[in-house]
């Protein structure tokens, strides 16, 4: 069995080659750094040979920048002996030439792998594959011609023949290995001249696993000061790409930048940039929460309903158990049939955010919000995992990866589950069925700003406390606009159908079973026929924990055990909720649990004021147990468990500050309001007056104080 | 017309249009430059030169951000996102529109 590594640029298609050739649907996307980890399918070809398929995240150059960059440098130094298949963006070879010289240099034999070739075609650039091959001496293929024989037929063909880049003998890399002499043993699997080029480009992983001596440093340091070879090896390889390309590319449009679009007049446009995006992402909530979401959502509904019900009147004629016929009508017709008829509005979220992904349009984001965002401590990119929050919490913590700064990545993991997810849906679109059900949107769409407002306070306050940033470096490509195919579009829908009903079917189910025998027997495991006479296992523990919620008033204890439950999955809370107060699945199962959620002779039951709250908890309490454990991997367990303690008292002060609001008469609600008011003018005022201060050293000041 | 440019190794320098070099930051809009110094260190630097910030190659500014913070670049035939704070730090020479022609038709 052998390996096959997918190297290249950031967004130059690697995953999309990765998913052609192993029939796998792994995320992609229009923008800088969608992958953030390995990927490997193993996959058979030619009468059961089989071949590992690795993708990795993007890189430039083979000395890391960053997290994700890290692991594609330490996979390729761990399979120097594999195919590497180095996918470049036609669109752009000079810069993607880059790396592969980098790889040239390691002693590697990458095939050439042209992506984006009718892309580039449109574009006027002309490559002559032949002659690029000649000049680089690699197998250069189309990726339209690409499938699993035809890599093992290219890799067959030459492992003989040497390529001599000519740029190296202007280096002085004999110099630098006399100086290393037998160090080098410390990196076998590395050849000389590329670690000798290394120590050069001063990467330091590669220094220091060199255990030089302290002589041996104060030498390299001489020799590196005459000269800058971090630029001079630059330059020297671009200068080599250019003069390979001359023979090779010709492009017929002078004025050709990629990524360049008229668009970016209006998008890009000083004034119309926020409000577009702000437009942008109400547009995307009301298609998916009111108008197209909606209507999908009640013909979604019918469908489950006529499903379940003859399965339900099965099992009633044939007499099976009343325990049985109870656990299937909670756990799988209240618990699942209730969630899953919200698959087509998490679907249609899924969607647009494909399309923002696809489009090309988040990097643009990322460019225009930098400004605002660094302001909260936080990077441009940092909206990249804003956005993938409202789809899912768990994969956007993974996004913060790309995010060079380490104090910042914490910040923008941290700040991930403030924002609304796509489970917590589910509990909005209940509860404000109930309560607000004129204003149903306007709500939700509260609810996520909400979200977005706590989540940047609490990046505020974490960079003023404990994870300061300092100087962050931010550089990012921008990718040329692009349309999302109806290919992608189907894919996207079944992929996310797929996943949602995996989830229901299996962890929701389980822990709806769980559930369902929490609530149905006592601690003797005996099943209880009359709930009103004993007290089940979930009402006992709830009913002690209750108290605790009482300042917030959801001094209840099926409030309680939702919200408990709520922790392991977020789409728990609604289908406990409908477990808990037996509502049967029916066309109108939405109408019918926020009906009960109104009526007072239900185990769970809302005020108006209750309901806000149980909202706003829902909204900020803690992460899911998946999200626990990415952030866990990501950011450490000492952070996780510190950014959840922390996340549940903040959500638990604001909760309790609302609700005594909320409660209070109108007279202090008056007091509150313009005490708020004042302080926060104060405060303004304080601040403003202290940053004049800072930077009024009128000699040298970079600011024009004069105004004030 | 007086440019301000803030680096870190000294504090603030001031540049006249008249002068040869100037700081990115400060360089105008939908004009060409060629690079001509990268004064940044460590990562930063390393990765600037991965992205075509080398000296000679030809460098544009086509839009800063709202608050004019980040600065979109065209280099190499392509747009970059570049934080003023690394743009101040990239010396640059501007670059006769003539010659440019002469040069791309070359």
């Amino acid at each position: 069995m052998s390996n096959v590594l997918l190297v290249g640029n950031p967004n130059v298609g690697k995953t999309t080659i990765f998913n052609k050739l192993t029939k796998s649907f792994e995320h992609t996307g229009n923008w800088h750094g969608v992958t953030v980890d390995s990927k490997s399918k193993l996959v058979k070809y030619n009468n059961n040979n089989k071949i590992n398929i690795i993708d990795l995240p993007g890189l430039y150059n083979l000395s890391s920048y960053s997290f994700e960059e890290e692991v594609s440098v330490s996979n390729i130094y761990n399979n120097v002996n594999s195919t590497i298949l180095n996918i470049c963006n036609c669109n752009q070879l000079a810069k993607n030439l880059y790396l592969t010289l980098n790889l040239l240099e390691l002693g590697l034999k990458p095939i050439l792998v042209l992506n984006l070739y009718s892309e580039a075609q449109k574009n006027s650039i002309y490559i002559n594959k032949v002659n690029l091959s000649k000049n680089l001496n690699l197998q250069v293929v189309d990726s339209k011609n690409l499938n699993l024989n035809y890599i093992f037929q290219l890799n067959k063909i030459d492992e003989t023949s040497n390529n001599n880049l000519p740029y190296l003998k202007n280096l002085p890399l004999e110099q630098v290995k006399q100086i290393v002499g037998s160090n080098f043993n410390n990196l076998k699997t590395l050849n000389t001249t590329y670690v000798s080029i290394k120590i050069l480009e001063d990467d330091k992983k590669i220094i220091e696993s060199l255990n030089l001596s302290k002589e041996q440093k104060n030498k390299l340091d001489a020799l590196k000061k005459q000269d800058n070879y971090k630029h001079l090896i630059a330059r020297l390889r671009f200068n080599y790409i250019n003069t390979i390309l001359q023979n090779c590319v010709t492009v017929k449009k002078t004025n050709f930048i990629y990524g360049k679009s008229k668009l970016d007049r209006i998008i890009l446009n000083k004034y119309l940039c926020i409000p577009i995006f702000v437009l942008l992402m109400c547009l995307i909530f009301y298609l998916t929460f009111s108008s197209v979401g909606g209507y999908l959502s009640n013909i979604f509904k019918k469908i489950i309903d006529k499903l379940f019900e003859p399965l339900l009147n099965y099992m009633v004629q044939k007499k099976f158990s009343p325990f049985f016929v109870n656990l299937f009508y909670s756990s799988v017709v209240c618990g699942v049939g209730g969630i899953l008829s919200f698959i087509p509005q998490i679907v249609l979220l899924f969607l647009f955010l494909a399309v923002l992904e696809d489009s090309g349009y988040m990097s643009r984001v990322a460019f225009f919000m930098e400004d605002i965002l660094s302001s909260f401590g936080l990077s441009g990119k940092s909206i990249y995992t804003i956005i993938m929050s409202f789809g899912c919490s768990t994969s956007a913590v993974l996004t913060a990866r790309t995010i060079e700064d380490k104090n910042t990545k914490i910040k923008t993991a941290i700040m991930c589950p403030y924002l609304s997810c796509s489970a917590k849906l589910p509990i909005y679109a209940v509860v404000c069925g109930a309560f607000f059900s004129k204003n149903n949107f306007l709500i939700i769409v509260l609810l996520y700003i909400l979200g977005v407002f706590i989540a940047l306070i609490i990046a505020l306050l974490l960079n003023k406390t404990t994870f300061k940033s300092g100087e962050k470096s931010f550089i990012l490509e921008l990718p040329p606009y692009r349309a999302l195919s109806y290919k992608r579009l189907i894919k996207v829908t079944y992929e996310n159908c797929k996943t949602f009903i995996i989830k229901v079917a299996t962890i929701i189910l389980s822990f709806n079973v769980i559930v369902f025998i929490l609530q149905n027997c006592n601690f003797k495991l005996m099943y209880i026929h009359n709930l009103s006479t004993q007290k089940s296992i979930l009402q006992t523990i709830c009913e002690f924990l209750a108290p605790i919620f009482k300042p917030i008033g959801l001094n209840n204890w099926g409030i309680v055990a939702c919200l408990l439950v709520g922790v392991m999955a977020k789409e728990m809370v609604v289908s406990t909720m409908a477990i808990i107060n037996k509502i049967p699945n029916s066309a109108n199962f939405e109408n019918d649990l926020s009906l009960s959620l109104m009526a007072g002779s239900f185990v769970i039951s809302f005020t108006q004021t209750s309901s806000i709250i149980f909202m706003i908890f829902s909204l900020l309490y803690l992460p899911c147990i998946s999200t626990m454990g990415v952030m866990n991997k990501e950011i450490g367990i000492k952070n996780t468990l510190l950014a959840c303690i922390f996340q549940f008292a903040i959500c638990y002060l604001i909760c309790f500050i609302l609700y005594n609001f909320l409660i209070s008469n109108f007279i202090i609600k008056v007091l509150i309001v313009f005490g708020v008011i004042f302080l926060s003018i104060f405060l303004i005022k304080k601040q403003h007056k202290t940053k004049m201060c800072m930077i009024g050293k009128c000699a040298n000041c970079y600011y024009n104080c004069t105004r004030f | 017309m007086k440019f301000l440019c803030k680096t870190k190794s000294t504090n603030i320098q001031i540049k006249d249009e008249t002068q040869k070099e100037i700081c990115l930051s400060s360089a105008l809009i939908n004009t060409y430059y060629k690079i001509t110094k990268i004064q940044h260190n460590g990562k930063t630097e390393r990765r600037l030169y991965d992205l075509g910030f080398v000296k000679e190659e030809k460098i544009k500014i086509i839009k800063k951000s709202i608050f004019g913070g980040v600065f979109l670049v065209e280099i190499m035939g392509g747009l970059l996102a570049v934080k003023k704070r690394e743009m101040n730090k990239i010396w640059v020479e501007k670059v006769w529109a003539m010659f440019y022609l002469l040069a791309t038709q070359m």
